[in-house]
């Protein structure tokens, strides 16, 4: 008898034990996230715009949480891939990714994505929209932006080269060329330094631009800026004359859209982990020497909350981005 | 001249079809506007018209009665490069699953077997290549999938 | 600032002690890097990038430099040793190096490609200080109507890597192309021939494919008869190059550098066209062809040397320009970038220490590999005796590890499998695998630069011939196409004669 009370106390002990533990641990979770080193996923080569980005902001955030962050780049499919790799990672936030909001959705639009939009969840904007800009060679016959869109309208055809489709540049030329009624032919290129060398080679006219791999050519007046998307101010260290038109200057209105690069982790992540993240996030931004960072290779910080990219700049891009889509035909 | 085979011939024709096929699916576009399938389509069409070319070569030059017998073949150890391929293959299934210390370990230890070792050897080889591999390979940054116990992630 | 001062200044510069050392661990981890197989160069580096933060620019760039000439000349090691290419610009030493190795002159082998790596590497830095500038300009002028022309005349010299017979390379070159096309396309940015495999969404990866395709069809070739045979058995003879050796080498060398500088210069070109290139021009030109692909060493010498000028010559567009030609200077061009110091022309008049400070450091970094890779040459010699039944499951794992640490993803395995299995088909059946590579690699820019031409002429064909270089290119393609098929046609008249 007394065999039988000492069994089922010590059974209930241990059932206590276990129950208490599990509850430490859960506890501890909490508290401690991070445990160990966070992977941001980068979907794009070593290099680019979102590479640098990425590799900048990852430096923080390790000063911040206080283990190793370590960007991996998991280039392809125009940023697919990527975005593939973190819908279908363990939503645990150690796994994260610096990515535009079109390379969630272009690919669920054009049905060729593993993932919906629904596998994703914004901590937060990171990086005021990345500027593109038309480049021309300095002795091209357009001195103003003016001139070049009235040349363009009278002479449909003219050729401007572009970075692939996916990217956030193309977007933004087709938005304008829409917009304005260019009427320009695309020529894709498959990086931005490919794009320079064309304008400065003479063998297109005009082409759209990130402004990252701009700055050396663009200091030495190899290239001259015509147009920025966003105003001059947005545009890090990279010395644009201020009287370059941007698009509110110019046409008169703010874009109806635009595109920046924001925090992303796997939507399933426990909101405990997402409000850490986020608040190290805010910290970040805040830090007048992130921000210097990022002016260094020609971008600025802007933070906006995750939950107000969620509600209102998502639903907003999805929309915007189906009509370019239809417009130039990729979309049915 | 080369004899030619007809195997590899007709295999080429075969392929020229399908990526003709396939490459006509994705849309040609027009010259001024190239679509996604107009390369592989001219790309296939071309090789459409080498194997034709060789295959009628090759019908003409049988006639002739120009065939020259195959050199002796010594018996082709085909098993063992089965082995070798079945090896390769369960390795990348099990790699993931198993965890890279147990699946390496294993596929070394088949293959090092298979090719003669004394079991002495085959053993101590096994085992000192996996640990050797796992720390110089990770040193690099490379990480491995975790085992089933968590080990060698 | 005169270019004497200057180099004096950047000596001034590597011999820092911090410079130095940082010189040392980027060649050492460079050539590591290059024997071993899946990382790369730009791999390591963007790895290695973060520690770099702490350090000045100069250091950073010249250790992040060090790595990816480094790379170059690890590379041609495991070619020469056991057919697999550890670098993409080492794919053409496996043809005549690993022949070489088999007969037992891996020695030779190595040591000719440690000494042409040298002396292509010095070359291009000479070059470099000198014509920077000038040859900037000229990479500017290539356009997507050039480099159309310049691929096909490179893909018609590409038949010349062929041993035998020339439809057979027709063929493969074709099917390399084709196998380019597989992905996601540039302009339409619809995929192609993925059959929903994720992994192909980047198309068919270059690592995989080339493991597969040498090295693991050469270990299932080496399976086939008893294990008694293959490369050990030959008597290790001497472990250096011998005076016959160098007389044959030193023209392909000295053609190597002056065809690997420029073609390293251009934008998408690179080291890896500059040694397929000098292997078809030394194959060409040579008094016995017949010897290419047997152990001939010209073809170890010439491509060898020209893939570490092409190295040097692809800083010239970033130091010059700002623009990089690849992605191994995209990686260096943004390590810069976010140390503040944005490359172009107006660097070497703001940062002139880092211009310098690099140039000295290559010169350093040169000699340094030279004297780290020939003492591993009587390392590799010996690993060599190792016999093959130990050897084979090392290679396989080698590859196997090699494709897997690329992005961590077990389907690049299975590609390298799939390849290893069509390789070995193919040589069972006469055709030769590196024609179809060289296609692989040069399809995505023949064929984006085609249509980038024809969107930019609106479907005219015209545009090829209008354009000088292009229409000089294209002329010199026929021109090589004419003379082999009327020499062809010679022979095969002769042939018949005699019968």
């Amino acid at each position: 008898m007394k065999k039988r009370i000492f069994k089922g106390v010590l059974c209930i002990s241990i059932f206590f034990a276990i129950v208490c533990a599990s509850f430490n641990s859960s506890w501890s979770a909490e508290k401690k996230y991070p445990l160990r080193n966070i992977e941001i996923i980068i979907s794009f080569p070593p290099g680019g715009p979102i590479d640098l980005q990425t590799r900048i902001l990852a430096k923080y955030l390790e000063k911040e949480l206080g283990v190793q962050v370590v960007p991996i780049n998991r280039p392809g499919g125009g940023g697919s891939l990527g975005a593939g790799i973190l819908a279908s990672s363990r939503p645990d936030g150690y796994t994260l990714s610096l990515m535009a909001q079109s390379s969630i959705i272009m690919p669920v639009l054009l049905k060729e994505a593993a993932f919906s939009i629904e596998d994703f969840r914004a901590i937060g904007q990171v990086v005021a929209p990345p500027p593109v800009v038309f480049v021309v060679s300095p002795d091209s016959p357009w001195k103003t932006f003016q001139e070049f869109v009235e040349y363009a309208k009278k002479n449909p055809g003219v050729k401007c080269g572009h970075p692939p489709v996916t990217t956030t540049a193309f977007l933004k030329m087709s938005y304008i060329n829409k917009y304005a009624n260019l009427k320009l032919i695309g020529v894709p290129f498959k990086t931005d330094p490919e794009i320079n060398v064309a304008i400065m080679g003479k063998h297109i006219p005009i082409a759209m631009s990130g402004v990252a791999a701009l700055r050396g050519p663009l200091e030495a007046g190899k290239l001259r800026v015509l147009f920025s998307f966003n105003p001059a101010t947005e545009i890090g260290d990279i010395k644009l004359d201020p009287a370059t038109p941007d698009f509110e200057s110019f046409f008169g209105k703010k874009p109806r859209f635009d595109l920046a690069t924001y925090l992303w982790a796997h939507s399933k992540t426990p909101d405990e982990i997402i409000e850490i993240l986020k608040r190290t996030l805010e910290k970040v931004e805040k830090n007048p020497e992130f921000d210097n960072d990022l002016k260094k290779v020609g971008y600025r910080a802007r933070y906006v909350d995750g939950e107000i990219v969620m509600k209102e700049v998502m639903p907003d891009s999805v929309a915007f981005i189906k009509e370019i889509l239809t417009e130039i035909g990729l979309m049915k | 001249m080369k004899k030619y085979h007809f195997i590899p011939t007709f295999f080429w024709l075969g392929l020229s079809l399908f990526v003709m096929m396939f490459s006509y699916r994705l849309g040609l576009g027009g010259f001024h506007s190239p679509g996604p399938g107009l390369t592989p389509f001219l790309l296939g069409f071309l090789l459409l018209l080498i194997s034709l070319y060789v295959l009628i070569k090759s019908l003409l030059e049988k006639e002739r009665g120009d065939e020259t017998p195959r050199e002796g073949q010594s018996r082709t150890n085909y098993g063992k490069i089965g082995l070798v391929l079945v090896a390769l293959f369960a390795y990348s299934f099990l790699l993931e699953r198993l965890g890279f210390l147990i699946t390496t370990w294993i596929f070394l230890f088949l293959l090092f077997r298979s090719m003669g070792n004394r079991w002495m050897t085959t053993w101590v080889a096994s085992t000192s290549t996996v640990l050797a591999t796992y720390f110089v390979f990770t040193f690099f940054g490379v990480r491995f999938p975790p085992g089933i116990f968590g080990l060698g992630g | 600032m005169d270019i004497f001062s200057g180099l004096l200044s950047g000596f001034q510069i590597i011999l820092q002690p911090i410079n130095f050392l940082y010189c040392f661990i980027g060649v050492f981890i460079g050539t590591l890097i290059g024997v071993l197989p899946g990382i790369g160069p730009t791999g390591a580096m963007s790895i290695l990038l973060p520690t770099t933060f702490g350090l000045s620019p100069v250091s950073s760039f010249i250790m992040l430099a060090g790595i990816f000439y480094g790379a170059q000349y690890g590379g041609s090691t495991t070619s020469i040793m056991v057919n697999i290419p550890g670098e993409p610009s080492s794919i053409v030493t496996c043809l005549d190096g690993y022949q070489m190795a088999r007969q037992g002159r891996a020695g030779p082998a190595l040591g000719i490609a440690a000494f042409g790596s040298l002396i292509g590497g010095t070359f291009s830095i000479i070059a470099l200080m000198f014509l920077a500038i000038p040859l900037a300009q000229i990479a500017v002028a290539f356009g997507p109507p050039e480099y159309f022309s310049l691929i096909c005349m490179s893909m018609v010299l590409s038949v010349y890597l062929a041993r035998g017979s020339f439809v057979k390379a027709i063929i493969m070159i074709i099917v390399g192309l084709l196998l380019s096309t597989v992905g996601m396309d540039l302009v339409s940015g619809r995929p192609r021939f993925t059959f929903g495999c994720g992994t192909l969404i980047d198309g068919i990866g270059l690592v995989p494919a080339a493991m597969g395709l040498f090295g693991v069809s050469e270990v299932l070739m080496n399976l086939e008869g008893s294990l008694e045979q293959t490369i050990l058995k030959a008597k290790i003879k001497n472990l250096l190059p011998n005076l016959q050796d160098w007389k044959r080498s030193i023209g392909p060398i000295i053609r190597g550098t002056l065809l690997g500088f420029p073609l390293g210069v251009l934008p998408g070109g690179g080291a890896i066209i500059a040694s397929f290139v000098s292997y078809s021009v030394e194959k060409k030109i040579s008094k016995n062809p017949e010897a290419f692909g047997h152990g001939a060493i010209e073809g170890v010498a010439g491509p060898e040397t020209a893939n570490n000028a092409g190295a040097g010559g692809s800083f010239v567009p970033l130091l010059a320009l700002g623009i990089p030609p690849n992605v191994v200077m995209a990686l260096l061009m943004g390590a810069l970038i976010i140390h503040g110091v944005a490359p172009g022309p107006l660097m070497i008049k703001q940062h002139p220490e880092i211009f310098w400070g690099v140039i000295a450091s290559m010169y350093v970094g040169n000699a340094m590999l030279l004297l780290l890779n020939l003492p591993l040459i009587g390392l590799w010699v010996k690993l060599l005796k190792v016999p093959y039944r130990i050897l084979m499951p090392l290679i396989l794992l080698f590859c196997v590890i090699g494709s897997y640490s690329i992005n961590n993803n077990v389907v690049e395995v299975v590609i390298m499998i799939v390849f290893g299995v069509v390789g070995y088909i193919l040589r069972k059946f006469d055709f030769e695998a590196a024609p179809l590579m060289l296609a692989f690699i040069l399809g995505p820019i023949w064929e984006t630069s085609w249509r980038q031409s024809l969107i930019i002429s609106e479907g005219k064909f015209s545009i090829f011939l209008e354009k000088p270089i292009s229409c000089v290119t294209l002329a010199f393609a026929a021109f090589l196409i004419i003379t082999s098929g009327l020499k062809y046609y010679r022979k095969t008249k002769t042939k018949v004669i005699i019968e």
